[in-house]
């Protein structure tokens, strides 16, 4: 028995050993929903108006935010480089606490819970497009809400928190959208 | 009887019926008709999933492009993202220990049949007794044919009620198709009904929707060949199918010793689905399977000489055709109403009978909210089974079912309220069946379960639980001479005859349950349950009059024994899983779980402790590795520990068992897997269906290399 489980932890160390290879490296992706999702937040930036006034300079970059979700921070940034959103260059960083949404013209929180809450509490009436895929985000102020249906990525838009952000989204996005008011 | 070379010839035949099946099936299935299909919500507590899947083979056709914001909306919202970590537990699911035996485990598990799948479930038992027959438990208490778990799949139950048990070599199918396996230790009685007492395994195939072109699967290994063809089409954007055909042989195991013992088997399948899409809101399902397998195993042959018991190659050979209709109408996503309908006809010869089961079940389901803060389910159900045993031998083996045909039926009531009390924290769940069940009293199996989400991190959960296990007709009805045997100073050989009883009680459990699941992490999930059961009137066998000598055909004394409800106890214990996603491409599984049965009869004869006790391992560990090196090529291992059986003397000593394969994509068409079980051992014994059999069939190493092509 004691040589079987040494064996075993040899096949472990092995698997192991060939995933941490450089050969493997390039594999370590973000999953396709991901990759799907990073692609949706880029069209929610070209769809949506920001109001005068969020960037005091005409070369403010467009900042992404991205709070507790690596996957989707890696998918951003792997599409971010070299493209510019409505004629602004595009930042992704990753936030650490929910404080720091506030400095962001996109807030991307993943999952229920605190830090979702938080977040939504901290840019209250600022200009700030918060993404999320929490069950109850649009019904707490959150303005995008990524689900899924029949396997297929979906969205939701809570238009109150919209104009509550003064943030105004293209007709062409919202046909699209399952809409809510809360 | 049985002998080898009759088992060969009857194998043969069986194969040439395969390849006139699956042509027949192809053929035959192709026009379909206007039928209309639907998601197959057996049990719509039940659609829990599991909780991370590394990103395996399945993008879509953009899956390869990295940067998808050239695409338009459009078309981003029509790619499949296939986010099963995405989907939503129930809480009603939370409350009882669940595990989701997926897909992508069935795939990346390398097991050939659907008893070795249930391996991957943490705290089940499955133990192969035999080339063509698995013992397969959950939470103590197990046999060959183990009755206190119940087994479903599409919906059909498979657990038979002659023997009280599944006869696991009979439920098969294309695996690729199976959707998923859901897993349900401790009782389900309330929605389930009788036998649900230990758990519930409820076997759910895709959809013909999602089984679309053709795919042909060819595995060869150390253990035996299998072929399968699936074709899924389409009639119209509603009306979807599939057809398949599947072949297998198995290779006899070897024995402890010296011993010669035939116990290879062949199996043909085939059979279809359709799902239409009545309407929006309804859906309609047909499917229907038949199937033959035949094989050879050893079983006791009894003499009033010497040696008294010995094994024998036995002809075993079993068919079955079923035809399965559902209706399900949605309402809104939390209410729906369906009804079923099947017909099952099973004839096996076995030993000593020929029996010829038919089934005929009807069942419907209604969910729905109320006020706002219930969720209402209830539903009943009718089945009627009537079967014919006809014995095939006379003289010491002569085995007699008394009367030869009985008609039983069941007939159940069951509601359920899932109350919540504060929103997305609190849950109650409530319910009660009320069943009608043949040979007791009307039957009530009522339940509780409480479930508290802190945050949608943590969920603890509680029940208590009452089950039962209805008698099996044999225990009604049999009149056998169990065994044969020449004790120390007895005069002459003594033979046990053993008799139905008409007055037995279900077999009674109470259960109390609680558990916790957490993902304290992101990619790390835990869940532990813990139980304690109370069993009452468990049924076994007692002795009712003084030895008589019986002077022909050879001079011998004969005991008589009777079925009774004699063993109380309790069995306890836990068991504790984990997932961990260290990366996108690699996911880990473990799981460890302990179980302790005590369970004593005072009065039965002085073996009957042990048919319940120490027949489940003590300590069960396993550990699985997915690992994707690249999109096209995965590496899998496992390896499972599993604790000695007292129940037999010699025990069944413990084992390691470790497997491991390799997958190879090389185009868009092919799927190469190549690898081994049970790599560090010749072979080992697992278990011994000890009231048939002497000869201890020890489980082999195998290796296998296997292809499936899709178009």
């Amino acid at each position: 028995m004691r040589r079987a489980l040494f064996q075993f932890g040899l096949i472990l160390l092995l698997i192991g050993s060939v995933g941490n290879s450089p050969f493997a490296r390039g594999e370590d992706a973000p999953s396709l929903e991901e990759r799907v999702r990073a692609a949706f937040v880029f069209n929610f930036i070209q769809f949506t108006e920001w109001p005068e006034g969020t960037f005091s300079k005409a070369e403010d970059p467009i900042v992404i935010g991205v709070l507790g979700d690596a996957q989707i921070l890696e998918a951003l940034r792997a599409v971010a480089a070299n493209k510019t959103a409505n004629g602004r260059a595009v930042v992704v960083k990753e936030l650490h606490s929910p404080e720091e949404a506030a400095g962001c013209q996109v807030a991307i929180v993943s999952g229920d819970g605190d830090a979702e809450e938080k977040t939504l509490e901290k840019v209250k009436y600022r200009s700030v497009m918060t993404v999320g895929d929490g069950e109850s985000f649009t019904e707490e102020g959150g303005v995008f809400r990524f689900y899924v249906e029949d396997n297929k990525e979906r969205f939701e838009v809570n238009t109150l928190a919209a104009e509550r952000a003064h943030l105004q989204i293209s007709s062409k996005l919202l046909k699209l959208a399952k809409i809510v008011r809360k | 009887m049985g002998s080898n070379a009759g088992g060969n010839s009857a194998r043969i035949e069986v194969r040439e019926r395969a390849r006139i099946w699956c042509a027949a099936i192809l053929i035959g299935a192709l026009p379909a008709r206007a039928w209309s299909a639907g998601n197959d919500i057996v049990a719509p507590e039940l659609t829990l999933d599991a909780a991370t899947l590394p990103a395996s083979s399945k993008g879509a056709g953009a899956a390869a492009d990295p940067d998808l914001t050239n695409l338009s909306l459009e078309d981003l919202l029509n790619i499949e993202v296939t986010s099963v970590s995405k989907q939503k537990q129930r809480i009603g699911d939370a409350a009882a220990a669940v595990f989701v035996i997926s897909q992508d485990d069935i795939h990346r598990s390398g097991m050939t049949t659907i008893p070795e799948l249930l391996r991957l479930a943490p705290g089940l038992d499955v133990a192969q007794a035999s080339a063509g027959q698995w013992a397969v438990g959950s939470r103590g208490m197990n046999a060959v044919h183990n009755d206190n778990l119940l087994v479903l799949m599409d919906g059909r139950t498979v657990y038979q009620t002659l023997f009280s048990g599944v006869y696991w070599d009979q439920v098969d199918y294309v695996l690729a198709d199976l959707d998923r396996i859901e897993v349900v230790r401790g009782p389900g009685a309330t929605l389930w009904g009788a036998n649900a007492v230990n758990g519930v395994i409820n076997i759910v195939t895709k959809s013909a929707k999602e089984t679309q072109g053709l795919r042909v699967d060819s595995y060869g290994g150390t253990d035996g060949n299998i072929q399968s063809v699936r074709y899924g089409g389409n009639v119209d954007n509603h009306v979807f199918y599939r057809v398949y055909g599947k072949y297998r042989s198995m290779e006899n195991f070897p024995v402890v010793g010296d011993a010669t013992i035939f116990d290879g088997w062949d199996s043909a399948r085939g059979g279809f689905r359709v799902d239409a899409e009545l309407t929006g809101e309804d859906l309609l399902t047909v499917e229907s399977d038949v199937y033959e397998n035949r094989g050879s195993r050893p079983e006791h042959v009894l003499s009033l000489t010497p040696p008294f018991e010995q094994d024998v190659p036995m002809i075993s050979d079993t068919e079955e055709q079923y035809i399965l209709g559902r209706w399900t109408h949605t309402f809104s996503e939390e209410s729906d109403v369906s009804v079923q309908a099947y017909y099952d006809r099973l004839n096996f010869e076995e030993v000593n009978n020929n029996d010829t089961q038919q089934t005929y079940d009807i069942e419907l389901q209604h969910r729905f909210p109320l006020a706002g803060f219930n969720e209402i389910i209830w539903g009943a159900g009718y089945r009627m089974v009537t079967d014919n045993v006809v014995p095939l031998t006379t003289g010491i083996n002569e085995t007699i079912f008394d009367p030869e045909r009985r008609d039983n039926s069941w007939i159940n009531g069951f509601v359920q309220d899932d109350v919540t009390v504060f929103p997305k924290k609190l849950h109650v769940i409530a319910g009660t069946k009320v069943e009608e069940v043949p040979y007791t009293n009307l039957e009530i199996e009522p339940s509780g379960r409480v479930a508290f989400t802190p945050d949608d991190k943590n969920t603890i959960w509680a029940g208590v639980s009452r089950a039962i296990r209805s008698p099996a007709r044999w225990e009604e009805d049999i009149h056998t001479v169990a065994e044969v045997s020449m004790p120390a100073g007895a005069p002459a050989p003594v033979a046990a005859l053993l008799s139905g009883n008409r007055a037995l009680n279900s077999e009674q459990m109470t259960s109390l349950e609680a558990g916790y699941r957490t993902e304290p992490v992101k990619g790390l999930s835990l869940d532990i349950a813990g139980f304690y059961n109370f069993y009452h009137g468990m049924i076994s066998e007692v002795q009712t009059g003084a030895p008589a000598f019986v002077p022909a055909p050879s001079p011998h004394l004969q005991v008589p024994l009777q079925t009774s409800n004699q063993g109380d106890g309790v069995d306890y214990g836990f068991e504790i899983s984990g997932q961990w996603k260290v990366r996108e491409n690699w996911r880990l599984q473990a799981s460890y779980s302990f179980d302790q049965t005590l369970i004593h009869a005072p009065d039965a004869i002085s073996i009957a402790d042990a048919q319940w006790n120490d027949t489940a391992p003590r300590h069960q560990a396993q550990v699985h590795s997915y690992y994707d090196i690249t999109k096209d090529i995965e590496v899998n291992a496992s390896c499972y520990f599993v604790d000695a059986l007292g129940y037999t003397s010699p025990a069944i000593g413990d084992y390691i068992r470790v497997d491991s394969n390799v997958v190879w994509r090389p185009a868009k068409h092919v799927e190469f897997m190549a690898g081994f079980r049970n790599i560090f051992d010749n072979e080992h014994p697992e278990f011994l269906d000890v009231q048939r059999r002497t000869t201890v069939t020890q489980v082999p190493r195998s290796f296998f290399i296997s292809m499936a092509l899709t178009f």
